[in-house]
C-alpha cells in the first residue's frame, strides 16, 4: 500500500514537474551558470557543495557560453525528489502518523517551484538534504549515526552559511525522540495549530489584497535593524499562510510596501509563537517539533541582514520540510480509529 | 476509501495542479517578471527586470517602453507618495 502510494505521488510529481523541461534560465541563473559570472557571489567560498553540483556543468557545456538548462533543472528535481523521501523516513522512523503525506506535501506543494526550479534554490535544496541526513542520524544508532550527523551537517554548512542550523535541528529531533512519553493531547493540537494558521492567513491576505499595490521603496536599502526583523517576520507569516493559501505566489514580494504598523505585529505574534512552542513541549511535542523546526530553519535570518534580500519562498525551502510535518499530525485525529487515539 | 482520505488526495492533486502552473511561470526571464509586475505593479524592480529582459533578447522598442513605463511610474505618483 506504502509504496503504490509513493509510486502515485511520484508520477503527480512528475506531471506537475513537466513544464521544467522547457525552461531555461531565469534572474541570477545567468550569473550563476555562466563562465565570467561569479559562480556564489561574494559567499562563493561559503558554498563549497554547492559549487560541488557545479563541476558538472564545465565539462558537458563544452564552448558553449551555457550549459543545458535540463541538466541544471533535473539535478535539482532529483534533490527535491530525495528530500521528499528522506523526510518520509524521518516521519517513520519518529512513529509520524501518515509518513507519506510528509513526502507528497513536500513534492507537490506550489511554494517548493521556487526552489526547485530557479538555479539559485540549489543551495536550499542541498541544505535540507543535509538536515534530513543528520535528522535521521540521530534516530539510528552506533557508527550509522556518527557518519550520518557528520555528513549531514558537513553537506548543509557547506551548502549555505544558513545550514549552520543543523545544530539546532540535531538537538531538536534528539529531544523528540528521547523525549518523556506523556498522552497525546491530539484534540489540542488541530485548535493549536488551526490558530496559529488562522492568524497567518488573516497577515498573508491583506498584503495580496491591499499591500501589494502600494508605493515602495528598494528591499534592504537603509534598512534599519528594527525594520529588518519587522519584514522579516511579517515574510515568515506570509510564508507561513501560503502553506494553507499558497495564493500571490511572487519571486520578489514588496515587503516595503506594507505598513510598519502590520510589521509590528508580525514580530508580536512570531514572539508568541516562541512562546507557545516552548510551553507545548511537554503537553504538545508534535507542536513543538513541528513550529520548533520553523523557527530554527528562519532564525538566522533575523539576525542577519541580506541587502535586496528579504526572507522568499526558495529561503524557505528547509522550513518546508518542518510544515510537511504539520498536516499528517492534524489530519491524524481524523484518520485514525478512535480506539488507536488513546495511545 | 474515507471522505478524508479522497480531501487529502484531492487537495494534493491541487498543490500538484498549483505546481504545474507555477512551474511554467519560471519558462523564461520575460514570463518571471511579467508574473511579478502582475502581482505588485508599483514595485519598481520588476519593472526594470522586465525591460532589461527585453534588452536581452535584442527587443529594443519594447524594452525602451518598458524603462518608459517605469519612468512614469516614478513621476506621475500614481502609486502613492514617494
Amino acid at each position: 500500500m506504502r509504496t503504490s502510494v509513493i509510486a502515485g505521488l511520484f508520477a503527480l510529481l512528475m506531471v506537475a514537474y513537466l513544464p521544467l523541461w522547457s525552461n531555461g534560465f531565469v534572474y541570477e541563473d545567468w550569473n550563476l551558470f555562466s563562465h565570467a559570472g561569479p559562480k556564489w557571489g561574494a559567499l562563493a567560498g561559503l558554498k563549497p557543495t554547492g559549487e560541488l553540483t557545479m563541476a558538472s556543468w564545465d565539462l558537458q557545456r563544452g564552448n558553449k557560453p551555457f550549459p543545458d538548462p535540463r541538466l541544471a533543472h533535473g539535478i535539482n528535481l532529483a534533490l527535491h525528489v530525495v528530500v521528499g523521501l528522506l523526510a518520509g523516513f524521518l516521519a517513520l522512523r519518529l512513529e509520524w502518523p501518515l509518513p507519506w503525506l510528509v513526502t507528497g506535501v513536500i513534492w507537490l506543494h506550489p511554494l517548493n517551484v521556487e526552489a526547485v526550479a530557479y538555479g539559485s534554490g540549489r543551495g536550499e535544496l542541498l541544505v535540507a538534504v543535509g538536515l534530513l541526513m543528520s535528522a535521521l542520524a540521530v534516530t539510528v544508532q552506533g557508527w550509522r549515526r556518527r557518519i550520518g550527523l557528520l555528513a549531514g551537517a558537513w553537506l548543509a554548512m557547506h551548502a549555505k552559511p544558513n545550514g549552520i542550523v543543523v545544530f539546532g535541528i540535531v538537538p531538536l529531533v534528539w529531544w523528540y525522540q528521547t523525549r518523556e512519553q506523556r498522552a497525546w493531547r491530539t484534540q489540542w493540537f488541530p485548535s493549536w495549530a488551526v490558530t496559529v494558521f488562522a492568524v497567518a492567513v488573516l497577515i498573508e491576505l491583506p498584503l495580496v489584497l491591499l499591500f501589494a499595490n502600494a508605493w515602495n521603496v528598494e528591499n534592504g536599502v537603509g534598512m534599519t535593524w528594527w525594520r529588518w526583523v519587522s519584514s522579516e517576520s511579517t515574510a515568515f507569516l506570509r510564508l507561513i499562510g501560503m502553506v494553507v493559501v499558497p495564493l500571490g505566489q511572487n519571486i520578489d514580494f514588496d515587503y516595503a510596501s506594507v505598513p510598519q504598523w502590520w510589521q509590528t505585529t508580525c514580530v508580536g505574534i512570531v514572539v508568541w509563537m516562541v512562546a507557545m512552542v516552548w510551553a507545548c513541549r511537554k503537553r504538545l511535542p508534535e507542536a513543538t517539533f513541528i513550529f520548533g523546526w520553523l523557527l530554527i530553519v528562519i532564525a538566522p535570518r533575523f539576525f542577519v541582514k541580506v541587502p535586496l534580500s528579504v526572507l522568499n519562498e526558495h529561503h524557505w525551502y528547509p522550513a518546508m520540510v518542518g510544515m510537511a510535518f504539520w498536516c499528517p499530525a492534524c489530519i491524524d485525529r481524523w484518520l485514525t480509529p478512535k480506539t488507536l487515539k488513546s495511545r | 476509501m474515507s471522505v478524508k482520505t479522497v480531501l487529502v488526495g484531492t487537495i494534493l492533486v491541487l498543490y500538484a495542479v498549483l505546481t504545474f502552473f507555477r512551474v511554467q511561470v519560471f519558462h523564461d526571464d520575460l514570463a518571471l517578471w511579467t508574473d511579478a509586475v502582475s502581482k505588485a505593479p508599483c514595485f519598481e524592480r520588476p519593472l526594470a527586470r522586465i525591460a532589461m529582459a527585453h534588452e536581452a533578447l535584442g527587443h529594443k522598442d519594447e524594452a525602451i517602453l518598458g524603462w518608459q513605463r517605469l519612468l512614469d511610474l516614478k513621476l506621475d505618483g500614481r502609486c502613492g507618495p514617494r
